[in-house]
């Protein structure tokens, strides 16, 4: 059942909530359905609007219901909260199914009291389980390789939103499923980022002598090439005018096929058209301008070869699109 | 209880009058806390009513403003505080302070009567008033002191909760089952200290069948759940099968029953026709001449104050539209009546006495 089947007009909750300095909208989103006794996930999702009922909170519709000029909200409250990304649907197929976003939930409800109390404090300044971060962003993200330990790894959320670093495991949020962040643990804090936009921070579980040992990537893959180190040795800036970049549509298994070989881009970006080129003997899988997967060259220069005669060989079949499509 | 009173006009009066008269195409309900709220804080005022020779000499965009505004006036004309009102005021207040400590089993009232006999007018107006005296204590707009919901027609326990939960301004998903309604329901009228829920309606509750059954003890869980006195109001709900069976013991141990009947011809009809004709404002208007027809009034409409508000409204509203700016059995005439009214007039039947 979805929740487009009541239209009703917006009206303001019969409890209001102080939006609190530099406080991100899901967290006041959260206090606001928590104040008036209703759901999360409902009050997310009544929030998001028709037609889909998805992805991040309307600021206009969350002005409306929590009383308070959008002005206000849009000075008060720091970025949108996370959206699932919406996965277009194949040509020719069946719509995918479509469930509202889920905004991430304390594990119990006596950490609820402690996330509210500590989530505009600074960081590294609580001893709160979880403090969402604010904006703007701390001195570690803004420059990360002056961290204490200077080592930035990338992690892939898990189904269950979470990462492992150093043998413990850490909670990014489930809207964060399938998406690579980068983990950083300078100081006793695990501090996990995306783009350079800071999500989670949480003390540090493992043992600190493992922090020497991590791997600075964590697939079990053979062959691939840690993201950092790929966009080193071969920077994107010019992706968009480079022209060994071909797109490709990621298939059930998570794979694409490139001059030959597959290479492994994610079962989270299965059904997706993403962008592909090898430079530097590293094949790079990128989607939505960002580096997702980084792989050493399996195929031979003469495959590649080939396959750059006719770049964009699988447009001709069913599940192809255009590079900007997505 | 607002009374219609001779209050001096002025010009914040025809100011406020002017608002309203502009404001009209914004509708608001009873059964949301917006129209509750605009209800409570709603005080009219009667407006200028100008000497007959300068009223002659307004022209134009003068005369449209002073007829707009009677006329706006006249559209609602204020509630007179008949004896069947103040009986429900006084009872439900002296309810309220008896369930102020009570943890359970708190005591109710079913104001009961056939249509046009003032029961919805009853029970808001004491809302209204507990309201007021609430806010007068309590300052501020946090609490929600009343709420007010009408059961709807072929009612299940779920349709009940999102009436309740629509008047709160809940935002209730289709997603949301009725433990979630419930629950939010409940918390938001304890956190906001609801201490009178007024349910109209109540005769669309048949308790012989199952539904009914079930949103009759979805009320009794909310009475339970919510510390606050529940007043039910509806059509003949004694005869409609509300005492009767388990369910029906119950309420009958626990809810006091007011009835409201028409108005027998006595000296009650006529002050309350006093009255109404006093908050008249037309310019032509011989004061009195409406006395002297409460004969005519009490046959024409049964002794139902409905009608008769109906009945006086729209004659004045007649008589301003037409410039004849007074009340007669001429005009009166001209104005229909609902059917019950009319075969009332018709057949002459005698109604039962108001107070047995």
């Amino acid at each position: 059942m979805s929740p487009r089947a009541i239209p009703e007009a917006l009206r303001p909750l019969p409890i209001r909530v102080r939006p609190r300095p530099a406080e991100t909208v899901a967290s006041y989103v959260v206090r606001l359905a928590r104040a008036n006794h209703l759901q999360p996930s409902h009050l997310h999702a009544y929030l998001c609007g028709p037609p889909d009922w998805f992805g991040a909170a309307d600021l206009g519709r969350l002005a409306v219901l929590c009383g308070r000029p959008l002005s206000v909200l849009q000075r008060a409250l720091t970025g949108p909260a996370p959206a699932r990304q919406p996965t277009p649907e194949p040509v020719g197929g069946p719509p995918r199914p479509q469930t509202p976003a889920r905004t991430p939930k304390p594990r119990h409800t006596t950490d609820l009291a402690a996330t509210i109390r500590h989530d505009t404090q600074p960081l590294g300044t609580s001893a709160a389980p979880a403090i969402p971060t604010s904006q703007p962003a701390p001195a570690w993200v803004a420059s990360p390789m002056a961290a204490s330990n200077g080592r930035i790894v990338d992690r892939k959320v898990t189904s269950t939103g979470v990462i492992s670093y150093a043998g413990a495991n850490y909670s990014v949020g489930r809207a964060f499923t399938g998406q690579m962040v980068q983990v950083t643990c300078p100081d006793g804090m695990v501090q996990i980022s995306r783009g350079g936009e800071p999500l989670r921070a949480w003390s540090r579980r493992h043992p600190p002598a493992k922090d020497a040992a991590i791997r600075p990537d964590r697939s079990h893959h053979r062959g691939e090439v840690a993201i950092d180190q790929a966009c080193r040795l071969a920077p994107l800036d010019d992706l968009v005018a480079d022209p060994r970049v071909v797109h490709r549509l990621v298939d059930p298994t998570g794979s694409v096929s490139f001059a030959g070989c597959y290479y492994l881009a994610g079962h989270a970006l299965t059904g997706q058209v993403v962008g592909v080129r090898c430079a530097g003997g590293i094949v790079q899988v990128v989607h939505g301008g960002e580096l997702v997967r980084a792989w050493r060259q399996r195929h031979t220069p003469q495959q590649e070869q080939r396959m750059l005669q006719r770049p964009n060989i699988q447009q001709r079949t069913a599940n192809a699109r255009p590079l900007t499509s997505p | 209880v607002v009374s219609p009173t001779n209050a001096n006009p002025s010009s914040h009066g025809r100011a406020a009058w002017r608002a309203a008269v502009d404001d009209e195409d914004e509708h608001h309900h009873l059964t949301t806390v917006e129209g509750w709220r605009q209800f409570v804080a709603d005080a009219p005022r009667p407006p200028a009513l100008l000497p007959t020779s300068r009223w002659e000499r307004l022209e134009g965009a003068d005369r449209l403003a002073d007829d707009e505004a009677r006329l706006d006036y006249h559209t609602r004309l204020g509630v007179v505080a008949t004896s069947a009102l103040r009986q429900v005021v006084h009872t439900g207040r002296r309810l309220t302070l008896l369930n102020r400590h009570a943890i359970s089993a708190r005591r109710g009232l079913i104001v009961s009567g056939a249509a046009g006999t003032g029961k919805t007018t009853a029970i808001t107006q004491f809302g209204k008033t507990h309201e007021l005296a609430d806010r007068q204590r309590h300052p501020d707009l946090d609490r929600i002191p009343v709420v007010y919901v009408t059961v709807p027609p072929a009612a299940t326990p779920r349709m009940l909760a999102v009436e309740f939960a629509r008047f709160l301004g809940l935002p209730i998903t289709a997603r949301a089952n009725i433990t979630d309604v419930i629950e939010a329901v409940c918390g938001v009228c304890c956190d906001t200290r609801t201490a009178l829920v007024l349910v109209d309606e109540i005769h669309n509750l048949q308790l012989s069948t199952r539904n009914g059954a079930e949103v009759s003890d979805t009320l009794k869980y909310f009475s339970e759940r919510i510390p606050a006195t529940f007043v039910y109001a509806g059509v003949d709900v004694e005869r409609a099968g509300l005492f009767s069976g388990t369910r029906g013991q119950q309420l009958a141990g626990r809810f006091g029953l007011i009835p409201t009947v028409a108005f027998p011809y006595q000296d009650e009809w006529k002050g309350l026709v006093a009255t109404l004709e006093d908050a008249l404002r037309l310019h032509r208007h011989q004061p009195g001449a409406l006395v002297r027809l409460d004969r005519y009034l009490h046959q024409r409409t049964g002794g139902m104050i409905g009608s008769l508000s109906h009945l006086l409204r729209g004659a004045a509203i007649e008589a301003i539209l037409d410039g004849s700016e007074q009340l007669t059995k001429h005009t009166l005439e001209a104005v229909g009546l609902d059917h019950a009214a009319h075969r009332h007039g018709t057949t002459g039947t005698r109604r039962q006495p108001a107070h047995p």
